[in-house]
């Protein structure tokens, strides 16, 4: 879970930032959230199967962060404020 | 009475609880709300911990982010403490009140974690034996297993 596939990516069109690199959204391992609530968020926003979803929490879990999602800023935003709407610690940045 | 939660035929779940404690639901929910909106709490661990900075090393994307995105964030968290406090004494939560349900009671234990210093290693038992945090470590246990049985419970489709 540390590189993102660049194949998806749709083109992005008239930004300042650095056109050919994709967006990630990383989410970070806190010592609050549950287990069990991580995978329910994983399942619910990103319609993974429970065995992605748990498999994720894990690597959140023991290496303390995933990547969890990928593609047009715009969208790594929208997954952001989704995750923080769900109290989920998540950042989105540039895959460089 | 035991807390119980089980899967409801229409992806919402059934929740048999104790009176007192959704009594005590509502009120934290009346809270968490009343924490979102108090100016004064702006720079409170408990805050910074329900809205995180969006990106980890550019402050520009995470001001961006906020500008964009802040207020539509307090307003889902604001929505959804409306609910749990409009439904504390349901015995059947429809799927969007059971979303409403499982946010709002995690902002919660959020909060109560954070102002508990909760880390991985923290010994939650060991709270309970000091005054100062009896009440909130009770609060965060009973947090901890409705939020747990909720997971389970609960639809994600």
């Amino acid at each position: 879970m540390t590189s993102a596939p660049t194949t998806t990516r749709e083109p992005d069109l008239g930004r300042d930032v650095e056109p050919d690199v994709p967006w990630i959204v990383i989410v970070w391992n806190d010592p609050i959230n549950l287990m069990t609530y991580v995978t329910w968020v994983f399942q619910k926003l990103f319609g993974y199967p429970r065995a992605k979803a748990e498999q994720l929490m894990w690597d959140v879990h023991t290496k303390g962060k995933a990547v969890v999602a990928n593609g047009p800023k715009e969208r790594c935003e929208a997954h952001v404020a989704a995750l923080h709407g769900y109290g989920l610690w998540a950042t989105f940045q540039q895959d460089r | 009475m035991r807390t119980k939660v089980t899967s409801a035929g229409d992806g919402g779940v059934d929740i048999k609880l104790d009176p007192a404690l959704r009594e005590l639901l509502a009120s934290l929910a009346s809270q968490l709300t009343d924490l979102i909106d108090d100016p004064e709490a702006a720079d409170s661990p408990a805050l910074a911990r329900l809205f995180p900075p969006a990106s980890m090393d550019d402050p520009l994307e995470t001001l961006g982010f906020e500008q964009l995105m802040g207020e539509a964030l307090r307003a889902g968290k604001r929505e959804s403490a409306a609910v749990v406090r409009a439904t504390a004494n349901a015995t059947h939560l429809s799927p969007e009140e059971t979303l409403a349900w499982m946010r709002c009671l995690n902002d919660i234990r959020l909060v109560v974690g954070t102002r508990l210093s909760i880390e991985e290693d923290t010994d939650v038992e060991a709270l309970f034996q000091d005054p100062l945090t009896e009440q909130a470590a009770l609060i965060y246990t009973a947090l901890t297993e409705l939020v747990g049985m909720l997971s389970l419970a609960a639809d994600p489709r």
